[in-house]
């Protein structure tokens, strides 16, 4: 079956079409963040170079966050739009989850990190063994100090990874850790199309924005802040 | 820093003054009360940052975005009811280094502001038409 996936809660804009075990193809733009510009006309593109018309397409992978809103949105109403005109069933996928799986040959612990502006990370831990990721800890936002507390008490090699852990490592830092290659820093489609293809496709998806933390929210409500939800 | 203005022409050659400081990636914050001028300012900075378009107010639209010569986004908060809505249009990803911002009732958003963002507060001022800018030092 091929999959396509779509990428573009970060910086980067990432397409793929993946057939089984193999990428048939992929474009990732680092360039900024217009992708109400460029990503139909990416889709277009892979779609095109690799031969595989909508008709042939079984399943869209595309991340539901976390990241930027407007990238997050951009990504699924697109994803959704294709979805619904020709009944293509989707699995939403973590743009965490996608970026630990870019390093799934690492074994020991690994924390891919989203700048969330505010001294703020959007944040996960998984597990890396054998070429396999396993989560150990759910999406979500911390503060740097929480998240180096988190790292303190993590056994074992730890891998940053995730295009912004550079920018936090000085800060993050301990014995066992890790910065993850520049060339893996970024998010890939064809990585979120390999998740994708272990579980669950349909015709609805839900983003994932892991805002604020459950006492934050409380907070907001007591004051009479009426606080969302997705 | 208090700045006295006596008159729209004075705002104006205010204007050109604080134009001259403004680079991409400022962020910029007008408070004061309806009516006090924040919208003129920001109408006689655009123009002196070389804006040849109309200028309109973002009340409705909460944002409005200018591309020549700058990237410049000018919001206004004034319809937003707490911080969550502005996150929500995705608030953040305006806050880039090549683009200047402009935000009126910036005072909605406090805790979303960066700490480098430079404000303005406007009152009226003693006599008909007059007016006083508290501007907080640039860096």
């Amino acid at each position: 079956m091929k999959i396509l996936g779509i990428e573009a809660s970060t910086q980067t804009a990432s397409v793929a079409v993946v057939e089984e075990e193999k990428v048939l193809g992929e474009i990732s733009l680092f360039t900024g963040l217009t992708h109400s510009e460029s990503l139909m006309g990416l889709i277009d593109e892979i779609l095109i170079k690799t031969g595989s018309p909508l008709e042939t397409i079984g399943g869209i992978a595309v991340s539901v966050g976390p990241g930027s809103f407007t990238g997050v949105r951009i990504a699924m109403a697109t994803a959704m739009g294709l979805s619904r005109a020709r009944g293509i069933p989707m699995a939403g996928i973590s743009t965490l989850e996608g970026q630990a799986w870019i390093s799934a040959d690492f074994n020991g612990i690994i924390v891919p990190i989203q700048d969330a502006r505010r001294n703020q990370v959007y944040t996960a831990v998984f597990k890396g063994q054998g070429g396999r990721v396993l989560r150990l800890e759910e999406d979500q936002t911390l503060s740097l100090e929480e998240l180096k507390g988190l790292l303190e008490t993590c056994p074992g090699p730890v891998l940053l990874s995730g295009p912004d852990a550079h920018r936090f490592y000085e800060f993050l830092k301990t014995p066992g850790t890790q910065l993850v290659a520049f060339f893996n820093q970024q998010p890939r489609a064809s990585t979120l199309a390999r998740i994708a293809r272990g579980g669950d496709f349909s015709l609805k998806i839900s983003p994932n924005y892991v805002r604020r933390s459950q006492a934050e929210r409380a907070y907001f409500e007591a004051h009479g802040v009426h606080v969302l939800d997705d | 820093m208090e700045v006295r203005i006596a008159s729209i022409e004075e705002t104006e050659e205010f204007a050109v003054q604080l134009a001259k400081k403004i680079k991409p990636g400022a962020v910029l914050c007008l408070t004061g009360d309806l009516g006090a001028g924040k919208t003129t300012l920001v109408k006689a900075l655009l123009k002196a940052l070389g804006v040849m378009e109309a200028v309109k107010s973002p009340t409705y639209t909460l944002v409005n975005e200018y591309h020549d010569p700058l990237i410049i986004y000018h919001f206004d908060l004034y319809r937003i009811k707490n911080p969550w809505e502005v996150l929500d249009i995705g608030f953040d990803d305006y806050l880039r280094p090549e683009a200047v911002v402009i935000i009126e009732w910036a005072d909605r958003i406090t805790e979303l502001i960066p700490e480098e963002a430079v404000w303005i507060r406007l009152s009226y001022g003693p006599t008909e038409g007059s007016r006083v800018f508290e501007v907080e030092e640039f860096q």
